[in-house]
């Protein structure tokens, strides 16, 4: 059988997905057995020009991770999509924009301003932005174009399968790996994880009645490691994500943030998890309930954490 | 005037271009080191709570989120005024340890030790850390491949996850050491 040919690529990304396929460890010499991989700029040296120079449909699949963020995103999802018969959107960025897609609550203007002109490290007296052309004494020179708005790898191209997470974990990233091995790939648009469901079915603590008087921030208490995060106040997320990782924040201590994005079926994962905290709130006086919810501290931020440009919202509208 | 663009650099983290452009002799007139990437950090961290500073800046390099991860919680012991425990600094410098491990097998053996292993008139595709197993051998391409496995161990059982980890808070660490079981 001919070796698979498999690119990996990252647009607006931190390079932890380069780090979490390399995190599949002995099993990449298991996959170097089967595949070649023919473009991959965090481990080798083929250029743009190279992918452009490759027959359309010729890659079996691209494993394509980071946000649409500026113009030349944009161009590698296009050029890999139609050089490649299988596109993943691999991790959060890629599938539902994550980390970079907290962008959206502002605009490019207000992005350059604090960039290029605020920070205190920045001198910047004659007030220069990025221009995508600049004249040099020896020519032109340009950069791609910086979107007002971060985009998520499927509304830019079609996509076939994502693959959650921030980064995948190794047992998701090789539950990927392992169907375009074996060629038993699950229907188009699969979520590709061990779960459908929500986080907390996975998480080894136990869960009582959830009824909360008080949110509390998670440098404020000291969490019982044994009862469940969400009932003692703290904004666990795991109940509106979707499993598969583990559930291995909890396990720390630490509250689910959200990162493998929405359970099975659900659309918003920001409006799910508001949802669910509306039910668990303990009070039906209006005044304890503003109260309540005044000890969250950036709900759009911390609701749509991973998922915003994927959202119904998608984005904050800039007066 | 001729010029040479090499587009992407490769083999680092994160995204770079280089044009080269060269005088009439084949000399060069001048090179230009441009970098095509911005997300925003500066702006959008803005807002959000103060103790989510080390899971949000950590996504600035998920190759060493974990540099990140320790600045931000450091910020935190400053801004709320505390020091952490003795068993929390030791924590969190068993996890940083960890890292440097990976991060310079990473650093070596996938980014920079293909151009000294295979020589850099190598071919591309053999240029690269495949091909660097290839010839150095399974024995110690898999001593640096458990090597890693072994120090993502680390960082996921003190930090939570091996990539992203998720356990700085200000004046300690999130989880109680309970030994390795």
């Amino acid at each position: 059988m001919a070796k698979l040919k498999i690119a990996l690529y990252w647009a607006a990304s931190c390079g932890g997905c380069e780090i979490a396929t390399l995190a599949i460890h002995e099993k990449i010499l298991k996959l170097a057995e089967v595949a070649d991989i023919v473009f991959w700029p965090v481990g080798l040296d083929f250029k743009y020009a190279d992918v452009e120079r490759m027959e359309d449909n010729s890659v079996d699949a691209c494993l394509f991770n980071g946000a649409i963020r500026n113009e030349e995103n944009e161009y590698m999802a296009k050029l890999l999509r139609a050089k490649s018969k299988i596109m993943i959107a691999y991790g959060s960025c890629a599938y539902e924009g994550c980390i970079p897609g907290l962008s959206n609550f502002y605009n490019r203007q207000l992005t350059f301003d604090r960039v290029y002109i605020e920070t205190p490290s920045t001198e910047n007296p004659k007030k220069i932005f990025p221009q995508t052309k600049v004249k040099v004494p020896e020519g032109e020179l340009d950069i791609p174009e910086f979107y007002d708005t971060v985009k998520t790898l499927a509304q830019t191209v079609d996509v076939d399968y994502f693959v959650p997470g921030c980064p995948p974990e190794e047992r998701t990233t090789w539950l990927a790996l392992e169907a375009l091995i074996s060629g038993k790939l699950p229907p188009k648009g699969t979520v590709i994880s061990h779960s459908v469901k929500a986080l907390c079915e996975e998480c080894p603590r136990t869960r009582e009645e959830k009824k909360v008087k008080k949110f509390y921030r998670p440098y404020e208490i000291i969490p019982d490691p044994e009862k469940c995060l969400l009932e003692q106040g703290l904004l666990c997320y795991g109940i509106a994500t979707r499993g598969g990782c583990g559930a291995l924040c909890p396990q720390a201590n630490m509250p689910c943030t959200g990162c493998y994005g929405p359970v099975e079926g659900v659309i918003d994962q920001g409006a799910h998890f508001l949802g669910a905290l509306s039910s668990i709130i303990d009070s039906n006086d209006p005044e304890e309930i503003q109260r309540i919810i005044d000890d969250i501290p950036d709900p759009a931020g911390t609701f749509y954490r991973y998922s915003l440009p994927d959202s119904l919202l998608r984005r904050a509208r800039i007066k | 005037m001729k010029r040479i663009t090499i587009d992407p650099i490769t083999r680092l983290e994160g995204h770079g271009k280089i044009t080269i452009f060269l005088n009439d002799d084949g000399s060069v007139a001048n090179v230009y080191f441009q970098v095509p990437e911005l997300r925003g950090f500066e702006k959008f961290s803005e807002g959000r709570p103060a103790e989510d500073m080390p899971q949000i800046t950590q996504r600035i390099c998920g190759v060493c989120p974990e540099a990140h991860h320790m600045a931000a919680t450091k910020a935190l012991d400053e801004l709320f005024h505390v020091e952490p425990t003795s068993t929390a600094k030791k924590l969190r410098e068993l996890l940083y340890s960890a890292f440097f491990v990976t991060d310079h097998t990473t650093h070596f053996y996938i980014l920079a030790a293909p151009d000294f292993v295979m020589g850099p008139d190598a071919p591309p595709a053999e240029r690269n850390i495949l091909g660097v197993i290839a010839k150095v051998g399974l024995e110690l391409g898999g001593a640096v491949i458990n090597t890693r496995k072994q120090n993502h161990w680390i960082i996921q059982t003190v930090g939570g996850r091996p990539i992203h980890p998720c356990f700085g808070l200000p004046g300690g660490v999130s989880r109680v050491w309970q030994g390795i079981a």
